[in-house]
């Protein structure tokens, strides 16, 4: 099957709701930080477009709920900008798998960026999306970077 | 047409994508046990090919998914097929075993190292998650390809089938008889990768044509001479008649050995004709 017959197969990807939105914004209420419908369905479709862009398939409900939870206790995440830095984080995630080459799970990778974002990169989704495979990996695996300096305040 | 045999509507295809849409995110979830909801796009296809082989459905032709599909529980049809795969392993191995125990009288490197290589294939094979795979080399050619459709492990036992017939078909003749036509193939058919088979069966057709010996397999002009004198003005279909005939006597009462033989007869019937009124044969019967 060529790629577009894949998206014609899989055009029930991100069928998020209200549901989703509901979960989402419960989690992130506390903190200051909420989605509203219309950032959720422009996620939706950065969603879909992080997935063509890394070249990946998605067979859940993506990793923008798993996002939320892990990030949104963050210091550096603030209401005005949330939802473009879910967005990029959406990419950095897809782009991590692939850049572990899949040997490590969702939370695995969820957990570790949020660590990053916050100890060392400072809130910078630049910082995390510049990191190559190997720094990612020891991210993963030590929450260290394998002898690199910390992103510059 | 039977209705159920019947190609699918449009809309057919689409609720049968949807229900292998869902029986393959459950194969994403135990091929990354749980761990991750997405996949690498080349992953998931694999996949993909993997549930549609084990269901007998060409991924790339959806027009042709018949009806009755939608009767089915994809889910136990893919059980089902789980089962037909470990039998045909079993079936495999031993096949495998076989034909490993009954080599031709001279090594061709080709072979040996196809039979090694299929050996780890039992190892490393994934019936689960990529039953379409061949994850071995097959480097050595049979005269009778494998229908290029075959996928998995009915590739590699329908490969070994063939194999032990051509192997068996080897087996009657000595050393002595089989070396003159393979040095008059190839020098070096030990070391290239070419069929020990091919040539040994149609000089040995050609010897029955003449109505002579097995004893000596290889041709004299003159023998050439003769068969080319038998063939020339006569139509494809006479040729073609004229070598089922000679291999259906030559295999004698092995079925098998019969149906690989009329195979190659047919093959061979083409070569010949094409070569139109050439005066010589000396290409075909060595």
């Amino acid at each position: 099957m060529d790629r577009m017959e894949w998206n014609l197969f899989l055009d029930c990807l991100f069928p998020w709701g209200e549901t989703m939105l509901s979960r989402c914004n419960q989690r992130s209420e506390p903190f200051g930080l909420a989605l509203s419908r219309r950032e959720l369905e422009d996620l939706a479709i950065q969603g879909q477009q992080a997935l063509l862009d890394t070249g990946r398939m998605e067979f859940g409900a993506g990793c923008l709920e798993g996002l939320v939870a892990a990030f949104c206790a963050s210091p550096y995440l603030y209401q005005a900008d949330y939802a473009a830095a879910l967005g990029e984080l959406q990419e950095i995630f897809y782009h991590w798998k692939n850049a572990c080459r899949d040997r490590a799970g969702d939370q695995e990778i969820l957990s570790a960026m949020a660590a990053a974002y916050d100890w060392i990169a400072h809130g910078s989704t630049d910082y995390l999306a510049g990191l190559d495979g190997e720094e990612i990996w020891s991210l993963i695996q030590t929450e260290e970077l394998p002898g690199r300096e910390e992103a510059d305040e | 047409m039977n209705e159920l045999a019947s190609p699918m509507r449009e809309e057919e295809a689409a609720v049968l994508r949807q229900r292998l849409f869902d029986l393959l995110a459950q194969q994403v979830r135990q091929y990354t046990g749980g761990e991750s909801t997405s996949l690498p796009v080349e992953t998931a296809q694999a996949l993909f090919r993997s549930v549609c082989f084990a269901l007998g459905l060409d991924p790339e032709s959806p027009g042709g998914w018949r009806r009755d599909l939608l009767e089915d529980d994809l889910a136990e049809r893919w059980r089902a097929s789980q089962a037909r795969i470990q039998v045909q392993l079993a079936k495999g191995q031993a096949l495998w075993r076989k034909v490993c125990a009954a080599l031709p009288p001279a090594e061709n490197r080709a072979m040996r190292d196809t039979l090694r290589s299929i050996g780890g294939f039992w190892r490393r094979y994934d019936p689960r998650f990529f039953a379409q795979e061949i994850p071995c080399d097959i480097d050595y050619q049979l005269a009778l390809p494998v229908p290029p459709e075959q996928q998995g492990v009915d590739y590699v036992v329908t490969y070994l089938e063939h194999l032990a017939v051509e192997n068996r078909f080897l087996q009657r003749y000595p050393r002595k008889v089989l070396c003159p036509v393979w040095e008059a193939y190839c020098p070096h058919y030990r070391q290239e990768v070419l069929n020990l088979f091919e040539p040994v069966g149609i000089n040995a057709l050609g010897k029955t044509l003449l109505g002579q010996s097995q004893e000596r397999l290889t041709f004299s002009p003159e023998e050439r001479g003769a068969l080319a004198q038998r063939f020339r003005y006569q139509r494809r279909e006479v040729v073609t008649w004229h070598l089922e005939r000679a291999a259906r006597g030559l295999a004698g009462g092995e079925e098998d050995l019969r149906g690989y033989l009329t195979a190659c007869a047919v093959q061979l019937a083409g070569r010949i004709h094409a070569l139109g009124e050439a005066e010589s044969l000396a290409g075909v019967f060595l």
